[in-house]
């Protein structure tokens, strides 16, 4: 039998066919390399809050502490978003006489305009969820607060941000990271809401972390079961 | 098999007394075989029937659809959060409310744990005094609360009807012809209320106020299930009627007529029970059982009776009289050398049973109590009654609580509407007319009502009874409603609802005052007025908050009634008992059973009770006539046919169901199936949904509800196949013979005499546990690089550990159903279960012991053992299912690829494979597609509210398995950081061990030496299921003691008090020959260091499950 040949007018094509070829690799590395990858999709998340809250001015300026709205942080899993109630608390809008508290501030502010539209129709704010895990994941806030991973190891400095963006990639491997070896993000229980705060030395920061890991009997697991039920 | 000959082998060998689990296996059928040589059965891997291969690759299109298009980020999500946060609500935490609700004739007091304002599991309220557990139907009654089938009106709050159609309309079109109608009644001679009895003080309260305001109105009550026996003797014997309260605490001797006393009686019952089961605890009560089938209290009898139900009274008379001569200083010899209670003919039987329980209960006096089931009629249940007065336990052991008294029977009642006497009947709840007998024709009064005046009926499904009424309301469910019940002990309780009425429902009470004209309708209102009264007066807000909050007050608690037996002793019969030993199919006799799900039926539509396999029977979706092998011999029948069953004119077809140890020529058999209406899950004849089980009440009749006598037995020579979860997951592979030689020591169990004796007989009982390598494992364990971690100044990791005391497990079934319930497990049908796909992840295991007309039963709860060296796990290829570091034997659900090779190397069959997304596409689960085009999906999607948020809902093409609820154990550990201490045993609680009432589940952890778990593991009786396969099972088993009379001994428990040997601990080398006398409880480890490892190989071979896979390979 013959041997099949290719004929002579398929040369130039081999150029095409490796220059497809090349392409192929650089998108199969683009799209499982950087695309896909945690850090370019979800890193710097920033979607538009229907009220432009600013965490810099109240936890930062005003140093008020997370858990004065966040108050379920230490007892339950959810960090809750606060009660449209928490926000009137100081932005009360004037009563029916037309007359606005002593202490509330910016009661006509048009930006506070679906917050006080909320607390009058008695409907929630629909707050865009920015730090989402997917749901086979059980994560649990107070499990990490009791045991002092501060709030800045997840969120990043919340105190400097305008809008509220996602710091950390939140993926799996970044999870383990930390459940391996958590000694960096441990503080005092008292400081773990204090996100300016910082331990001055590094051997500092180590010696503190053995005695609390210790103390608190902390031993992070990295086995399945502990988030995936 | 060699259980026939048992009787008269000498050699004491392994697999003498060996265990059978269904008369298939007995006999070496064809059937069984498949069970033990497939995985799954011929055809497991097709799809069902109604998916066509077009529906199929249509759902296939979808799920790729939708995985293009899901996009690369999680979708977006808002969190809307209150406006204002009650105070105390926590969003995403669990919360406990109390609450008290009679569901099925009986009071439960409960707690209801809710997730964001949904009630999602029924838990035991602990704190109450008379808390003693839950059992099926309470929870399972959450399912209930979101059963879509409930929602009854597409446009309208309730439905009238003129004369031809049914018309929406308002809950005020209902209170304006209610008002209508009460004006015109005048003093009521026209107007009857029919309902269920009742123990709930505000619903008798408004009844009352109906007599005062209308006089000559007619209460009619009536119980769908029992009948009247129970009140007819009850009035005869104290001039008033009264319930049964059992106090079985103080029983040392339990002797239980034709009454299914530990299911019957309630979880409290149970948990009283058990709590004397325990020989370590003190002295075992003992519990004789006379029954015709076969039921739960029979399997956990330490002497049982097969007799025929007409034989009773003459038994308890003739008992009555021994006892009598007893106590008059009577004494007989018996021989020596009797041969075993089971080698012996059926009258020997009857008269040695009768003499060893007389002489019973001469020695336990006023401890002994006689119960007798309201089956055998009122003057057995009266007989019954004065015996245990002469014997003093009446009022101690049983007591009598007065109950209210309708003024009609139904039967009475049906008369007065045939003479048109009734005009206007309003029908508070349960289906009278698929629940009364069958001489009692409920649907044509009603019609009769309805022609004449207005028939109302207010229940909680658009049912066969609401069809046919003039006004048909939707009753709220127990869960949303407010309402009282004072318990069997006599403490008062409020039903709080935990939610508003998902389907605009009312409750009776309110229903009840509107049509009053009571100023108060709030039914709180109505509640609180009812707990003020009954407070001496009024409470404050204080007590009522904490009567809500509590569950109960000790103040608001009904004193014992004193009741004074009137009138003089009956007569006794003087014929004495007759065992029948031949069958006449001319007369049989029919015993009307509770089946474990339905009730009268009202649960029809529950799929987790539908699915539930009944005690001993292992059915499920179906109702069967059970009856002995002999029996079915006898009218020419086997299992699998349908059988005639004939009184005169009425007859029903059921298949047939055989089953060891029944009484000659009877036949026990379900109530509450064959409802043409009951929804889309129970059956709905309208649209297409296939009726599940037969109907009995054609030959159920007013007199006697529970038991039919003289019936036609006849042939029909009809295939049917019932689904039943029987033989599926055999637990073992190689051969009959391999079985039976293992399955004593799969359960172990001993009577009284034999623990005396040998204290740590469980052990001899087990085959040799063989230790290979370091630590006794080939490889290391888990276990043992925690412990060197600990060692070192390590942290304390718990290590999880279970205990299941097979002397208290009563077989209930209600841990079943709370694992179904916490883990979010779907329901698959009929058709999935005939194919051996059910889901639930904890099953009971039954063994028979004996011969087919004579056998004893054993019960094991089976779930995930949690080996240490699982052989799951070494098989798995993604490794989705590992160990962590606590020991527990985790799934990881999105790893798996669902190979299934971890269910085939499971040597106890626990794992479970999703076939289908049962809970959308296939199934009868939670599903929103499940019933395409039958109702609106949006309707549907209601089911899934009832699914535990901290479970992930599996999909197809996924291996589960008990997880030991790893949803609680994090939960207790991160409850016990944020109070910054280490975790304790209560802060761990599985959903099987709270909804124990027999308290024979234990849980907590091991490495704590003074857990309660680790003492009960440190008992004597403890051994692990397959241990000698080294797969070190963190769950062990405690022994079953049956306190049996050794005159009263079978074959197997006297060979193994006469031969067993105590298990010797001396240096290994003398085990050669094998199984049987050497064991060794793996949990201490005994046999130290250095191991044997000559039985490695011997072990490995029977370890590992060689399935045949085709069926397997064929599902891909």
């Amino acid at each position: 039998m013959q041997r099949f040949l290719f004929p002579r007018w398929i040369n130039p094509l081999l150029g095409v066919l490796a220059i497809a070829g090349a392409a192929g690799a650089v998108f199969t590395g683009a799209m499982g390399g950087l695309i896909t990858d945690p850090e370019t999709l979800n890193v710097g998340y920033e979607p538009e809050q229907p009220v432009p809250f600013s965490h810099a001015i109240h936890a930062g300026q005003l140093k008020m502490d997370c858990r004065y709205c966040h108050n379920t942080v230490f007892e339950a899993a959810h960090a809750a978003v606060p009660p449209t109630a928490t926000c009137i608390n100081c932005h009360s809008p004037a009563n029916d006489q037309g007359i606005t508290a002593l202490t509330a501030v910016h009661t006509e502010s048009p930006k506070l305009a679906p917050v006080r539209e909320s607390w009058e129709t008695g409907r929630s704010i629909a707050w865009k969820r920015i730090h989402n895990l997917p749901e086979f994941v059980y994560f649990n806030h107070a499990a990490h607060v009791n045991s002092g991973v501060g709030c800045k190891s997840c969120h990043g400095r919340i105190d400097q941000m305008e809008v509220v963006y996602q710091h950390e990639q939140l993926s799996m491997a970044w999870c383990i990271e930390c459940h391996r070896n958590p000694d960096k993000h441990l503080v005092p229980l008292d400081k773990v809401t204090k996100l300016d705060w910082e331990f001055e030395t590094e051997e500092e920061q180590a010696k503190f972390a053995a005695e609390q890991r210790k103390k608190l009997n902390i031993n992070p697991q990295d086995n399945c079961a502990v988030c995936h039920r | 098999m060699t259980s026939n000959d048992s009787a008269s082998t000498e050699t004491p060998s392994p697999g003498k007394h060996g265990y059978w689990r269904s008369l298939s296996e007995y006999h070496g059928r064809e059937e069984f075989d498949q069970y033990l040589h497939r995985e799954f059965p011929v055809g497991a891997s097709e799809l069902p029937d109604g998916v066509s291969r077009r529906r199929w690759l249509q759902l296939m299109g979808a799920s790729l659809a939708m995985a293009g298009a899901a996009g690369c980020r999680y979708p977006e999500e808002v969190i809307a959060p209150f406006v204002i946060r009650p105070e105390g609500r926590i969003p995403g935490e669990t919360y406990s409310r109390a609450t008290n609700i009679e569901l099925a004739g009986r009071a439960y007091n409960l707690l209801i744990n809710c997730v964001d304002g949904r009630p999602v599991k029924i838990e035991c309220n602990t704190d109450h005094p008379s808390g003693g557990g839950t059992d099926t139907y309470a929870q399972a009654c959450i399912l209930g609360l979101y059963d879509p089938d409930r929602a009854r009106f597409d446009s309208g709050e309730v439905i009238t009807r003129d004369e031809k159609r049914r018309i929406p309309a308002s809950w005020a079109d209902f209170d304006d012809a209610a008002s209508n109608l009460m004006a015109a009644a005048g003093d009521g001679a026209s107007m009857a209320v029919l309902m269920s009895p009742t123990q709930s003080p505000s619903v008798l309260r408004l009844l009352g106020k109906l007599k005062e305001k209308m006089p000559a109105a007619t209460l009619c009550a009536f119980d769908g299930v029992h009948g009247d026996a129970m009140q007819t003797a009850t009035t005869k014997l104290f001039g008033q009627p009264a319930k049964q309260v059992l106090s079985l605490k103080d029983a040392d001797l339990i002797v239980s007529l034709q009454c299914d006393v530990l299911s019957a009686a309630g979880p409290e019952v149970s948990s009283q029970f058990s709590s004397r089961r325990d020989p370590d605890e003190g002295k075992m009560n003992r519990l004789y059982v006379v029954e015709g089938g076969y039921t739960t209290t029979g399997a956990a009898a330490d002497a049982r009776l097969a007799l025929r139900p007409s034989q009773m009274k003459p038994f308890l008379d003739e008992l009555g009289r021994r006892v009598a001569a007893l106590q008059d200083g009577e004494t007989h010899d018996h021989p020596e050398d009797e041969p075993a209670f089971d080698a012996i003919g059926r009258p020997e039987r009857l008269e040695r049973f009768l003499d060893v329980l007389a002489h019973d209960i001469v020695d336990a006096g006023d401890k002994a109590v006689i119960v007798v089931g309201d089956a055998l009629g009122a003057e057995a249940i009266e007989a019954g009654v004065r015996m245990n007065r002469k014997l003093g336990s009446l009022g101690e052991l049983q007591k009598f609580a007065p109950v209210a008294k309708g003024d009609v029977t139904l039967k009475d009642l049906v008369a007065k509407i045939d003479n048109g006497d009734i005009k206007n009947l309003l029908i508070l709840g349960d289906n009278p007319v698929t629940t009364s007998p069958a001489d009692i024709d409920m649907a044509s009064a009603i019609a009769k009502v309805s022609a004449a005046g207005t028939s109302i009926y207010l229940g909680e499904y658009d049912d066969e009874t609401s069809l046919i009424c003039d006004w048909s309301l939707p009753l709220a469910h127990p869960l949303e409603s407010w309402g009282d019940v004072v318990n069997d002990e006599g403490y008062y309780g409020v039903c709080q609802p935990q939610i508003l009425p998902l389907l605009g429902g009312r409750t009776s009470l309110e229903v009840l005052a509107r049509m009053l004209g009571e100023d108060e309708i709030d039914p709180q209102l109505i509640v609180r007025r009812t707990a003020d009264s009954l407070g001496a007066g009024s409470l404050s807000n204080r007590q009522w908050r904490k009567l809500l909050h509590d569950g109960y007050d000790e103040t608001l608690k009904e004193a014992d009634a004193e009741l004074t037996i009137q009138g003089d002793d009956l007569t006794p019969s003087t014929a004495p008992p007759v065992a029948a030993t031949e069958v006449d199919k001319d007369n049989m006799e029919v015993l009307f059973q509770v089946a474990d799900g339905l009730y009268d039926g009202r649960f029809a539509n529950n799929g987790w009770l539908q699915e539930l396999p009944q005690p001993l029977t292992k059915v499920c979706w179906d109702n069967a006539a059970v009856m002995s092998p002999a029996t079915a011999a006898a009218i020419g029948l086997k299992h699998g046919l349908l059988i005639n069953l004939r009184i005169g004119d009425a007859k029903v077809q059921l298949p047939v169901y055989e089953m060891p140890g029944c009484a000659p020529g009877v036949v026990t058999t379900t109530i509450g199936y064959g409802r043409e209406r009951a929804g889309m899950v129970g059956g709905y004849a309208e649209k297409d949904v296939p009726v599940i089980g037969i109907d009995v009440n054609p030959i159920r009749f007013s007199d006697a509800m529970l038991l039919a006598v003289n019936v036609e037995g006849r042939p029909r020579f009809e295939e049917y196949d019932l689904a039943t979860t029987q033989d599926h997951w055999a637990i073992d592979d190689i051969g009959r013979d391999e079985t039976e030689l293992r399955s004593f020591s799969l359960v172990r169990e001993g009577s009284l005499a034999l623990w005396e004796k040998i204290p740590d007989f469980a052990e001899s009982k087990g085959t040799h546990v063989p230790h290979v390598g370091e630590d006794g494992s080939p490889f290391e364990e888990p276990l043992k690089i925690i412990k060197k971690e600990s060692e070192d100044g390590g942290p304390m990791v718990p290590q999880w550990g279970m205990s299941v005391d097979l002397s208290k497990c009563t077989g209930c079934n209600a841990c079943v159903v709370a694992c179904q319930s916490e883990n979010n497990i779907p329901i698959v049908g009929r058709e999935q279960v005939k194919n051996s796909r059910e889901m639930h992840w904890l099953r009971i295991d039954r063994y028979f012991q004996g011969d087919e007309e004579n056998a004893n039963v054993v019960q094991t709860p089976m779930s995930c053992s949690h080996c240490e060296t699982a052989p799951c796990e070494q098989v798995c290829p993604v490794a989705a299912t590992v160990h962590t570091n606590e020991g527990i034997n985790a799934m990881a659900y999105n790893r798996c690829i669902g190979t299934r090779y971890c269910a085939n190397n499971c040597p106890f069959k626990v794992r479970r494979f999703n076939y289908f997304n049962y809970n959308e596409d296939i199934g009868v689960g939670y599903g929103v597609k499940a019933f395409p085009g039958a109702i609106e999906n949006a309707n549907r999607k209601l089911q899934a509210l009832v699914v535990n948020p901290d479970v992930t809902v599996r999909g197809r093409g996924v291996m589960e398995k008990c997880t030991y609820c790893i949803q609680r154990i994090e939960k207790g550990k991160i409850k016990a950081r944020t109070e910054g201490r280490t975790v304790q045993d209560s802060d761990v609680v599985t959903a099987c061990q709270s909804a124990c009432s027999a308290n024979a589940i234990e849980f907590g952890n091991l490495a704590d030496p003074e857990s309660a778990v680790s003492k009960k593991r440190k008992n004597k009786r403890s051994y692990g299921m397959l241990a000698e396969l080294n797969v070190k099972p963190r769950t062990e088993y405690l022994a079953r003691i049956r306190n049996t009379p050794v005159r009263l001994m079978t074959a197997a428990q006297i060979d193994d008090l006469n031969n067993l040997e105590a298990p010797h601990h001396a240096a290994h080398g003398e085990h050669g020959d094998g199984h049987g006398e050497h064991g060794d409880g793996h949990a201490d480890g005994v046999h130290g260091e250095d191991g044997h490892d000559d039985h490695s190989g011997d072990s490995d071979s029977h370890s590992d499950e060689e399935k045949k896979t085709e069926g397997a390979a064929a599902a891909h």
